[in-house]
Formats: C-alpha cells, structure tokens, sequence
C-alpha cells in the first residue's frame, strides 16, 4: 500500500502540483490563469481518448434504430434479444463497453487533478508547509512563487465557494455546465431501464458536484467548469451538437406568434433537432406527434405499434 | 463517487500549533481544539481555559507562541482577533473559563498565524491581510500600521527599539518601534517567502526562507553578511543561537549546525521527517522536533550523543524549555513535559490529552 502511494504519489501528484506552479510562474502570477491553462493541457493531452470514447458513443448511436427493431421483434424473448444485439454489435464493430476503457483511465488523472488542485492553493498553514514536499528542489521557480496569489476576479480560489461573494454562482456554474456535459456525452439507451438510469445520472451528477462545490476550494470549482465547457465542445465537434439543440430552440419565438407566420423550428435547424430527438433522453414527447404515445398505457401502445405493423 | 462525497464533507479545518509558555509555575499553551489552557507545569492540572472569541468556531486554532508581560498574557487567534488575559484568572471550578481584559479585531479580522511580541508598552502581532499591527499594551487601542504586500506569519523580533519580521513577499522588514516607519533604507529581499521568526544575535539577523537559503543580516544596515544554501527544502522554523553557533532547521528535515559568523556547516542532524517548529537549548544541549513523531536531544557543540522520545503523532510546533524541562503539543491532541536528566536522557514527565478520543499513551523515551 505504502507503494502504491509513493508511486502515485511520485507519477502523478507532484508532476501535477508543479506543472501548475510552474504555470502560475508563467501566467503572471495568476492561479485562475494557471488554472485554465493547466486544464486545457490536461484535456488536450486527453484528446486521444476522449476521441476513442466519442466514437464509440457515435457508433452505439447510430446502432440504436436497429436495436430498436431486435426489440420489438422478440419483445417477449430476452436471451435472443441479447444474442442478436451481440450479434449486431459484431457486425458493426462496436464495442458496448468501449466507452468505459478511456473514462476509466481518465479517472485516475481526474482524481490526482483534485488533490493536486488542493494541495497547490493550501487553506492553512499546515497545507502550506506539506506542500513543500511536493516541491522539486531542482525547480527553483516554483520555490519563489510560493505562496501562491488565489485573487482571481472577484474570487479567492484558495477560499472555499460558499466563503466567497456570490456563494451559490459557481455551484450552479458547475451543475449547469456538468448538465450540459452529460446532456452531450449520454449513452443511448437500448432499454426502458437504461434510460431511466440515464434521466437519473444527467440531474443527479450536476447536483452532487453543485453541491461538493460549496465545501470545495473554488479553484476547483474553476477547473472543473473549465474542463466541462472544453469537454462540451470537444464532444460538440465530434459527435455534433444535437443534443443541445433544444438550446437553440429555446430562442424561437412561440408558434402562432411569429411575426412572418414561419414555424417554430426553422428549416435549417431541422435536423439538428431530429438528432437531438434521438438522443434527447427527457424530452417532452407529448409535444411530438410522432412520439407522444410515449406518454400514453403500456397497453395502448402495443396495440398502436400492431396497428402500425399491419399498416405496413 | 462515494469518495468525493466523503471528502466534500470534510472540511479542511486549521488545527494549530501553538508553542508553550511558562511564567512562574504555569504553562500557557494552545490546544488542537483551538483553545487556549492554563496548566501546573508540576501536577499537569489544568488551572483555567480560555475559548476564542471568533465568530466562526472553524476559525479557532493557535499558532503563535503567547507572549507574557506584566502579568499580562497576548495571543494571537487564527480567528482574526489579539487577546489580552490576565496571567492570574480567578476561576471558581477546576479549569474553568478565563475572561479576557481586551480583545481586538486585528485589521479586516484576517488570520493571524505568528505570535504577538510585546516590546516599550505595544503589542505587535502580523496579519494574514499584509500587515504589521502595533497596539497599545494596556487598552488595545491601534497605535500604528505597517503595510506590506503578502501576509505576515513571522512572529517580529525585537531588539535597540526596532522590531524585524518577515513577509511572505519575500521580505524581511526592520521598523521603528517609536512610530512605524522602516529602520532601514529598504527591506531585505530574500529569494523567497519569509514566514520564519527572525533571530537577533551577534548584531546581525538570521531568518531563512522559501528559498532553501538562510541568512545573516546586519541588523544595523539590512545589508546581508552572510548565507548558508545547504537546505534542499523551505525554512519555516525560527533559528536559535549559542555564543558560536546557529541552528537552523528545515522542512528538508534536518537541523544545521553552522558557524555564528560565517555560516558555515559544523555538523547536521537528520530527522525522518519535516522540522516546523523551532528547536531549543536546554544546558548544552538542543532539541529538535520533527514530523516523524520523535523529540531528538543531542549535544550543541558536535550533534552527538543523541537521546529521543516518541509520541503517537506528528509533532509541528515549537519546543519550549523551562527549568530542564521540554514542553511542547503534538497532533494527538496531547501536550507533553519531558524531563531532561543531567546525563542528556530524556524521560517523560507527564503528558496531558485534550481530547477524549485521543490514545492515552505516554512516550517511548529512549
């Protein structure tokens, strides 16, 4: 144990701890700068597998129409439902846990972010004089910067968020921006269940980190709505921005109230939102036609979805 | 997940390290609960407590030494506040609550981390927010400010009617007592943060720094004599000094042993862990305390003849000596007196628990 804390120690928190003192020797003296800049690296450098896994997720998304019919083929036989899904995943070479492999790795960089963040800005004078231990000695410029400035805007980034001006901003700034993240990196969901875990998961995470905020040093707080706006449009370029379109959508003036008479959704916008249909996993299906019988009895469906078989 | 959650729910909270003081047959010192006692150095018998005033209780923690004069006792709270207490508190119970004389909201009510200093009936004490207070000793009223431009967590010295401390803006300063204003042309600027308290001695000042470098100054011109650049870590420990020799510990863990005049190297004396808190002399011996939980003793004039004791936690403050005896706080909510025997043995004399959850276990001396 003592080892895997030396070596972790040794490989990721002091790389950490004086790459960002060594930025804020660079960045003016500014840890917010620092900060943001440390994290752009650290997503850049990351930008392989973020790539890996966003494929990935564009691939189970592309899949999920034919999912979709396996489904309601054998909608009482579960182990063929499973054998042809496995099959499906085979044939178009996607792997379901495909997304895990890079976010697991990315994990153990996230978690070494956290500490390194709060060992860097120390809160009290014992955290300040543990930190020299972090320090290379062969790097003097780290040395003469320390104390570290937390004043950045009207922050103090060494305080914790609740203890600054405006204590509730930057826990909504993170849950919003978390939201967003998950609203763009959301697997879809093949089953029922998948997708209530997945409702689940999008409010739950914004909340939980919106609220470790409060109790965290804000430069973390900086950090991670940092890395969640370069996560987004990261994820935007690669898997498209569908799933924000309902953003976009927000800003259109109400039907029947158009001053031109045009629809709602403009016809440039259109197939963005048919992506962010496919994806969107709490989206308000009663306003669609097409899926608003979502919202109607188990029992009705079926007999719905017959009707429409036989139609065909 | 669940550790975040965990760790969000901690909150990273000061814990203090107050070093004692003793006048006549008491030993004042701060606890790790941020409180300060008043303990019979003989029967380890707690004679009064004093709760800081603090409005945020998060904030109380000692980490300043309390300065005694005239019957007057000064500490400084990391809640922001200078307290002034009466050294004889007539309380009605065993440990009972002291009442202050004055207390004062120093500046913004900024942390203060040094320990007040008393000097020609002011009260100087550094601040979190970059300052150097001085207050009447008697009222508390604010005489004069000295400005600087990072906090203040060196406790001043004072000697010939000037005070010297150190800023963490890589300063040390030297200000008149009389009104505030700088002894010399300019301040002398170490390679990094000063949060040491500067010794006097032979005319000059020694304080190390951030930088790994401790220093020799003039204490007449500012202008630097001497330096010693052997520390591969940081200096946070105030030095102490013998007609001869100086010693400087660092957070490298090791005390230097180096030659009054020019600073260089007798001998060193390696710890296991991190050296915070300042060593003393005790006959012709110094102790030293580091964070790998052991007092050391070993002769001052070449580093022999070393004798330890073991506590059960990391020890950070400062050691303080009276009468043959060490006393210092350690992190397991325990305050130590060890016995220094004539052969340079150490034995414990008693040890006091402050908290109800710590071990009770007494220290393996050796």
């Amino acid at each position: 144990m003592e080892i895997f804390g030396a070596v972790w120690n040794e490989v990721i928190i002091r790389p950490m701890i004086n790459s960002l003192v060594l930025l804020y020797y660079v960045f003016f003296s500014s840890f917010g700068l620092s900060i943001i800049a440390f994290t752009i690296l650290v997503r850049s450098a990351m930008i392989p597998l973020t790539l890996k896994q966003s494929r990935q997720m564009k691939a189970m998304s592309e899949i999920q129409p034919e999912m979709k019919k396996v489904q309601e083929r054998f909608p009482d036989d579960k182990a063929r439902v499973q054998k042809e899904m496995m099959r499906l995943y085979r044939e178009k070479g996607v792997n379901p846990l495909g997304c895990l492999g890079p976010m697991i790795i990315q994990m153990p960089i996230f978690i070494g972010l956290f500490w390194a963040l709060r060992g860097t800005l120390p809160s009290t004078p014992e955290r300040l004089a543990h930190l020299s231990r972090h320090l290379y000695s062969w790097l003097p410029q780290v040395h003469q910067v320390v104390p570290l400035d937390g004043d950045f805007l009207w922050l103090n980034l060494a305080k914790y968020s609740s203890d600054n001006p405006a204590p509730y901003l930057l826990p909504v700034l993170v849950g919003a921006s978390m939201w967003l993240m998950q609203k763009m990196t959301t697997m879809p969901s093949a089953t029922p269940q998948q997708q209530s875990t997945n409702r689940m998961m999008l409010w739950m995470m914004p909340i939980m980190f919106g609220f470790f905020t409060l109790n965290f040093e804000t430069g973390l707080a900086l950090y991670w709505i940092v890395s969640n706006i370069i996560g987004i449009v990261i994820q935007g370029f690669i898997t498209g921005w569908g799933p924000l379109a309902f953003l976009v959508r927000f800003r259109q003036p109400p039907e029947g109230r158009q001053p031109s008479g045009e629809p709602a959704t403009a016809p440039a916008l259109a197939p963005l939102a048919e992506e962010a249909v496919t994806r969107d996993n709490d989206r308000d299906d009663s306003k669609n036609p097409r899926r608003g019988n979502r919202n109607r009895p188990k029992r009705a469906r079926r007999r719905a979805r017959g009707s429409r078989n036989r139609r065909r | 997940m669940v550790l975040l959650a965990l760790v969000a729910c901690a909150r990273v909270v000061p814990e203090g390290w107050s070093q004692g003081a003793v006048a006549g047959e008491t030993l004042y010192i701060g606890t790790m609960e941020g409180d300060l006692l008043a303990l019979d150095i003989n029967t380890r018998r707690c004679i009064w407590s004093y709760e800081l005033r603090g409005e945020d209780p998060r904030t109380h923690a000692i980490y300043g030494t309390p300065a005694i004069a005239e019957e007057t006792l000064y500490i400084g709270g990391y809640d922001g506040l200078l307290y002034a207490l009466p050294l004889d508190v007539e309380v009605e119970e065993t440990c009972g609550e002291a009442q202050e004389i004055w207390n004062v909201r120093v500046g913004g009510g900024e942390h203060i981390v040094g320990g007040p200093v008393v000097a020609d009936g002011l009260v100087l004490v550094g601040s979190s927010d970059g300052k150097l207070y001085a207050f009447d000793a008697t009222d508390g009223a604010r005489r004069w400010v000295f400005p600087t431009s990072n906090k203040v967590w060196s406790t001043p010295a004072v000697a010939d009617g000037v005070a010297y401390f150190g800023s963490l803006d890589h300063n040390l300063y030297a200000v008149n007592l009389r009104d505030g204003t700088e002894a010399w042309p300019s301040p002398f600027s170490a390679g990094g943060a000063i949060a040491a308290t500067p010794l006097i001695a032979n005319g000059r000042v020694y304080v190390g720094a951030f930088d790994g470098i401790f220093y020799a100054i003039d204490a007449r011109t500012g202008v630097e004599a001497a330096r010693f650049e052997g520390a591969s870590k940081w200096y946070w420990a105030g030095a102490v000094a013998t007609e001869d020799m100086v010693f400087a510990a660092s957070l490298d863990g090791n005390l230097y042993a180096l030659d009054i005049n020019t600073l260089e190297r007798r001998w060193t004396l390696e710890a296991d862990g991190p050296i915070v808190g300042s060593p003393v002399i005790v006959g012709d011996r110094i102790a030293v305390a580091s964070k790998d939980d052991r007092v050391r003793l070993v002769r001052t004039q070449d580093g022999s003849d070393e004798h330890f004791c073991d506590a059960e936690d990391d020890i950070v403050a400062s050691l303080t000596a009276h009468e043959g005896v060490i006393y210092y706080p350690a992190k397991d909510h325990s305050i130590h007196a060890l016995t220094v025997g004539r052969d340079g043995s150490l034995s414990e004399k008693w040890v006091r628990f402050t908290n109800d959850k710590a071990p009770k276990r007494p220290a393996f001396c050796l």
